[in-house]
């Protein structure tokens, strides 16, 4: 407690000032350095989050109001800032990962037109997804929630001369408008009944509250969640939001988008406890279907980017099961787990792009046996591709290990099998790729390859750190340290566990190993052979058809509705009502002909009969 | 026949003559006078309830009509004048500058 340290203020101000410095000079007058403040500002903010991440270690918690920031008669928020252990780790690997991946971005994005566009939106999404890691109330933290939306719409149609790219943006931010409503309502719920929104009153006054109050608040937070950590049914917009630029999709996946949607439920988690424990359940079987059906659908595409964002939704689904099982230190540690892995395997994925010269995006018919050519990439791919499979002893391993160790202390058999199959779906198809991509040329694949490139300098370092926390960063597990900042039990290793885990991840490397490598054609053979097969598959198990015929099913009785009873009953209504004011005007306006006498006529006429009137109340 | 009947009657017909004129004939000048007609048939009224309750405020009220009549003649004749100077008619149904 005590006064508001020098690095919170850092981490709100420096951002503010390198977007300030950045569109207001550097955009109009140097906009090939745009990336200049950004990166000042980066460095600024890795350093107040370790400092904090020191801080918040040695014991010191924050969570203090900074100004009054809506008032109006009873109703009071203020905006402050919460610095516990969630928000200190979380905030930690956020930051890391944003400053590597504004590094390589600076050297991805070089060429484009619209460099110091792509930095100002790329640093305003790094900046809201701080603001919401440290926001202390949920109006608060809805305000950079959507700021976040904001960003991911406008990078994610970045380059919005391509339809696509357009049309992914919109549905980015209309699906995750829909799940917005129910944050906001969950805040205003709170709001109304609570009469507040900080989390700290909120968490205490969790018994004055019936538990059915608090499961309706819990589901509809849950419901943003889903829309902004892309589980079922709203993870729709993810697998689009590849048409933005790379480094986008590298930070949206890791540090700053999908998080988002975790960090709420792990902040919330007192609330879920306070709801009936059937609402946990729901949590933990969405986020288990998402993430099993995801690591199906992950299994079967072939664009780089696509099998990576049906593996964040799979991952997602493994974080959302391990809330539902009521473990924030699963959870959390695997977020921060996954943040490493998939920023790091998205930059590769962009090196691949890069190197290959391709504009949009490249997938496995394209490129093959890319080992020879991009060694580095490779490499760093294959440390990547180990800790999401969950191998020892990466972080993913550690990461992945809590989350089993969570559904195996609180979940049915039907669970465990599904966390079992998630690993080994993850390992089969972060190998298939691997392999596919970097190791063997098959007959089937075109061979884009010929004149790629590694990737160099800047666009190295960022992976090369990356693949070290890659495998590094699961220190913070077995050490307890990650348990001593969420307040949780130290971890218990338990050797079985992590035995299966290995068995399991291994499993799916053999697989993907025989699908890829000894039977090299398969990948292209069971497509043949079952194309309504591929196609119900490639439509995410026939979701994809459900849903349009859901919205088509919208259309029709909105229109009936418009025609029917707007447009049939309403219209004529009014109409007839208009009608009948220009009938009356007309009848009226023939007695104003412009002829004096008539005015004196009926002046005279009236005066007659208001005299008379007078005369007779008198 | 007493004198509060004729003055009615004399006053009734003075009213009715002007509004008839006001109401029938075109000319702007008849129309004038009816008007003058209209307010004399009132002052007349005043001038003899004024004499009969021996009240001097009939009077001034009547003087005071006059003197609103006056005024009145002053600005419907200088219309007039403008009017049949600027070549239009001096009949009422010509003047549609605000009509049309």
């Amino acid at each position: 407690m005590g006064a508001i340290p020098f690095a919170i203020w850092v981490l709100l101000l420096a951002p503010l000032a390198a977007l300030t410095a950045g569109f207001f000079v550097f955009h109009g007058y140097r906009p090939s350095r745009t990336h200049w403040p950004m990166l000042a500002s980066c460095i600024a903010v890795c350093a107040a989050s370790l400092w904090l991440l020191l801080k918040v270690r040695a014991g010191a918690r924050w969570d203090l109001p900074i100004f009054h920031w809506l008032v109006a008669g009873g109703f009071d928020v203020d905006f402050g800032v919460r610095m516990d252990g969630l928000t200190a780790s979380v905030l930690a690997m956020v930051a890391l990962v944003g400053t590597l991946i504004h590094v390589y971005a600076v050297e991805y994005m070089r060429d484009d037109p619209e460099f110091s566009r792509f930095f100002l939106y790329f640093h305003f999404f790094f900046f809201s997804m701080i603001g919401l890691l440290i926001s202390d109330n949920y109006l608060q933290m809805y305000v950079f929630w959507e700021g976040v939306g904001l960003a991911s719409f406008l990078l994610i149609g970045f380059w919005h001369g391509r339809a696509r790219a357009r049309a992914a943006a919109w549905k980015a931010f209309l699906v995750n408008r829909v799940g917005d409503a129910g944050f906001l309502l969950a805040a205003l719920l709170l709001l109304s009944r609570l009469g507040t929104v900080r989390f700290n009153d909120v968490f205490g006054m969790l018994g004055s509250e019936s538990p059915r109050f608090f499961s309706v608040v819990a589901l509809l937070l849950f419901w943003g969640a889903c829309a902004k950590s892309a589980q079922f049914p709203l993870h729709i917009w993810l697998p689009d939001a590849m048409e933005g630029p790379t480094p986008v999709s590298a930070l949206m996946h890791a540090a700053t988008m999908v998080a988002a949607g975790v960090f709420l439920m792990a902040r919330s988690m007192p609330l879920l406890e306070a709801a009936f424990p059937e609402v946990r359940h729901l949590i933990a079987w969405t986020g288990a279907g998402t993430a099993l059906g995801a690591a199906v659908i992950a299994s079967m595409k072939v664009d780089l980017k696509r099998i990576l964002a049906y593996s964040t939704i799979s991952h997602l689904g493994l974080m959302m099961l391990a809330i539902g099982m009521g473990s924030v230190y699963a959870a959390v540690f695997h977020l921060i787990a996954h943040g490493f892995f998939k920023a790091l395997l998205f930059l590769c994925a962009g090196n691949v792009i890069h190197g290959t010269g391709s504009s949009g995006s490249v997938g496995v018919p394209e490129v093959g046996g890319l080992y020879p050519r991009l060694p580095r990439t490779a490499v760093a791919f294959a440390i990547g591709a180990a800790s999401l499979a969950g191998f020892p002893p990466s972080a993913g391993f550690y990461s992945k290990d809590a989350v089993i160790d969570s559904v195996f202390g609180g979940g049915g058999p039907a669970l465990r099998w599904a966390a079992l199959l998630i690993v080994v779906g993850s390992s089969f198809y972060i190998f298939r790729m691997l392999f596919l991509t970097f190791f063997g040329r098959r007959a089937e694949q075109r061979g884009l390859e010929g004149d790629a490139h590694e990737a160099v300098g800047w666009m190295l370092w960022p992976v090369r750190a990356l693949a070290v926390f890659a495998l590094a960063a699961g220190v913070i597990g077995p050490s307890g340290a990650l348990a001593g900042f969420l307040g949780a039990d130290a971890p218990h290793p338990s050797f079985r566990l992590m035995g299966l885990g290995v068995l399991a991840a291994s499993a799916g490397l053999g697989l993907a190993w025989l699908a890829t490598s000894v039977w090299t054609g398969w990948d292209w053979a069971w497509r043949k052979s079952c194309p309504r097969l591929e196609a119900w598959l490639d439509g995410e198990l026939g979701w994809q058809s459900f849903m349009s015929r859901l919205a088509a099913l919208g259309e029709r009785s909105a229109s009936w509705i418009a025609e029917g009873w707007d447009r049939r009953r309403w219209d004529a209504w009014t109409q007839s009502l208009a009608d009948s004011c220009v009938g009356l005007g007309e009848g009226l306006g023939g007695l104003s002909r412009g002829i004096l006498n008539e005015y004196i006529w009926w002046m005279l006429a009236a005066s007659v009969v208001l005299t008379s009137v007078v005369a007779r109340c008198i | 026949m007493n004198a509060e009947v004729i003055i009615w009657a004399i006053s009734g017909f003075l009213f009715l003559a002007g509004a008839a004129l006001l109401v029938f004939r075109r000319q702007l000048l008849a129309m004038i006078l009816g008007l003058e007609l209209l307010l004399n048939a009132a002052g007349l009224g005043f001038v003899y309830y004024s004499a009969r309750w021996q009240n001097a405020e009939g009077l001034a009220i009547a003087l005071l009509v006059i003197a609103v009549a006056a005024a009145e003649a002053v600005v419907g004749l200088g219309f007039l004048i403008a009017l049949s100077r600027d070549g239009s008619a001096a009949e009422t149904g010509d003047i549609r500058a605000l009509a049309d």
